[in-house]
């Protein structure tokens, strides 16, 4: 069987500092996952690896069968690879609209086009729908400073969902909501049509454990535990690094 | 989406219709030095400034070798067209200005090409050197560009008995390359592509997570700004009858960001306002303070400018426009303050 993700070996090093060790994991098609490490572990630097921000110093990277190691970033995108960024990466003067619409058209082949598109091209259609499914209508023509913290985070994980994404990679997602909005965003994730597979960072493992059917643990760079939900909660190893010994961004629930 | 239901949309139609008016019949109560020297220089420079609004307004690439362009489009009309250029192909116009805007257009792409992977400071330092270098080039070369007397006798041509070097027909052809430059630069920042080139400047490493080739939209962005810079060095070319290297000099490289700059980056209109101030500045004020203080002044104007105004003297306006509509509710002794601090970001 084909992985939708398959890292083998994955090492990088800034200098001296190696930030992350051997790892290797896959993910399959449709898989949902969980990524849970202490600040520092490495996990942001993993996805950085994944979708090519970041060129590794050894290790591959296979993406539903291609080698995808030396591939730059906007070609994985276009195999269907998505992902948000862990501090927000928006376009903070453009509107809501048009920052969607800049992911709907990041992916299609006429993105090149110099001629305004008419207003009932598919992908104008697309981008309102897409702006619908994440709850942003009322805030379309708002530009991104204007927008709550909770709106931006939507923002993100809407400009992810453009197209026909495969497999996302979703960096801490929930960070900073309210607990209505947590609600909502386990809600989307939920949505999601079942081939879609995501890894999601998280820490508050009330929002990771309802979602995922796999939870990987990271410690200083390398991954020490990957189990279903139920078993993470009783791995001693887990517990000792990650759980009842500190309070991890408050959030942490035993 | 579309730039004229934009237009309609809002009472800007209102400025737009009033400006073109007063731009067509600006021959009817000017003299012929303020048709030509003033009026069709300004567009001029205008479009070419308006090429620089394009790469560092929406795409955040401050080039400062959309002069060499424009220069190199007039050396290229002087040898494929009809001129004194002994090595002139003497081509007619018809065939010799498409080939003189679409081989200065290639080279703007090679010009991109060489600084798209370059951000900021680097950009700058970068189309510095090829401009300079291009100078040096054009100055040096006899064989081609004849050196540092460049080339001479481009005339525009004759069409049904009209005479395009004669002042008002001049001052047309300007207007309508100007307005068609504006038109395009207008629609082209509200689609897709101009979409994704302001994302690329906020955002580059976002854009490429949304699947852009970000590297090969610059590049384009460099080509599409090389046309209308090609496009003003053509008319530029025909104004002053002749090409030499002074024309692609530093003074001229810099001129053109200086254009851009006092009119404002973030509108395409700014090259065209920043050009009037300029070209009125380069005329008049020579008579107040001398020619040896020009500069000088000019550097004032622009300083004065950075400081207030980050947005240029678009960005004065807006300023005043915002202040003008809150006027009715702070109509407390502030006003001064209010105008400082209205959408200044
Ligand atoms: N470009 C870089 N240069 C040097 N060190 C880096 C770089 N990027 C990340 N690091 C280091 O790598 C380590 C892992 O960082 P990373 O952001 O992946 O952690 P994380 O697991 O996402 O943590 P957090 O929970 O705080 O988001 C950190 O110690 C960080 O300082
Ligand atoms: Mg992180």
């Amino acid at each position: 069987m084909t992985y939708a993700l398959s890292i083998v070996d994955l090492t990088i090093s800034f200098g001296e500092f190696t930030v992350l060790d051997k790892v290797t994991v896959n993910f399959s098609p449709g898989e949902r996952h969980a990524i849970l490490g202490p600040n520092g572990a490495g996990k942001t630097t993993l996805f950085n690896l994944i979708t090519g921000d970041l060129k590794p110093t050894s290790g591959t990277i296979e993406f539903y069968g291609n080698d995808v190691t030396n591939t730059s970033t906007h070609k994985r995108i276009r195999l269907g690879m998505r992902r948000t960024y862990q501090s927000s990466l928006l376009f903070k003067d453009l509107t809501v609209r048009d920052n969607i619409f800049a992911a709907v058209r990041g992916i299609k082949a006429g993105r090149m086009k110099v001629l305004p598109l008419s207003k009932d091209h598919s992908d104008v259609i697309d981008t309102e729908k897409l702006i619908g499914r994440v709850h942003l209508k009322d805030v379309a023509d708002k530009k991104v400073v204007d927008l709550s913290h909770g709106q931006q985070r939507q923002l993100e994980i809407g400009m992810a969902m453009a197209g026909e994404p495969k497999f996302i990679l979703l960096d801490e997602p929930a960070a900073g909501l309210s607990p209505k909005e947590r609600d909502d965003l386990v809600r989307l994730l939920e949505g999601l049509p079942s081939e879609i597979g995501f890894v999601i960072i998280e820490h508050d493992l009330d929002i990771a454990l309802k979602v995922v059917e796999q939870v990987t643990v990271m410690s200083n760079g390398k991954i020490i535990a990957s189990e279903s939900p139920q078993e993470i909660v009783k791995n001693p190893q887990v517990q000792a690094i990650y759980m009842g010994t500190h309070d991890h961004k408050g959030n942490m629930h035993a | 989406m579309d730039i004229f239901s934009q237009i309609r949309n809002s009472s800007q139609w209102v400025f737009y219709l009033f400006g073109l008016i007063a731009l067509l019949a600006y021959p009817s109560f000017a003299n012929n030095f303020f048709v030509f020297q003033i009026g069709a220089l300004s567009l001029i420079l205008g479009m070419i400034a308006l090429s620089l609004t394009l790469l560092a307004g929406y795409g955040g690439m401050v080039s400062l070798s959309q002069m060499s362009i424009a220069g190199l489009a007039g050396y290229f009309l002087a040898l494929f067209g009809e001129s004194n250029a002994v090595q002139s192909l003497q081509l007619a116009p018809i065939i010799a200005v498409p080939a003189a805007i679409i081989l200065a257009t290639l080279v703007a792409s090679f010009f991109g090409l060489l600084s798209v992977r370059t951000e900021g400071v680097y950009t700058i330092m970068i189309t510095l050197a090829v401009g300079v270098a291009t100078f040096y080039f054009v100055q040096q070369n006899y064989v081609i560009f004849n050196g540092f007397q460049g080339l001479s006798g481009i005339l525009p041509p004759t069409v049904f008995g009209t005479n395009f070097k004669d002042p008002v027909p001049f001052y047309y052809v300007s207007l309508m390359c100007a307005v068609l430059a504006y038109v395009f630069v207008v629609s082209l920042i509200r689609s897709p592509f101009g979409v994704a080139l302001q994302g690329i400047r906020d955002n580059p490493r976002r854009m490429k997570a949304l699947g852009y080739n970000i590297f090969l939209h610059r590049i384009v962005t460099h080509s599409i700004a090389g046309a209308l810079a090609a496009t003003g060095g053509v008319l530029l070319a025909w104004f002053n009858g002749f090409v030499s290297p002074g024309i692609v000099g530093v003074d001229a490289m810099i001129n053109i960001l200086i254009i851009a700059v006092i009119g404002g980056l973030n509108h395409p209109i700014g090259g065209f306002v920043g050009a009037v101030i300029f070209i009125l500045l380069q005329n008049f004020a020579i008579d107040l303070v001398g020619s040896d203080r020009f500069r000088l002044l000019v550097g004032c104007v622009f300083f004065l400018i950075v400081i207030f105004s980050p947005n240029g003297l678009i960005g004065v306006g807006s300023k005043i426009l915002n202040w003008a509509k809150k006027r009715p509710k702070a109509s407390e002794d502030k006003m001064g303050m209010e105008v400082i601090k209205v959408d200044d970001v």
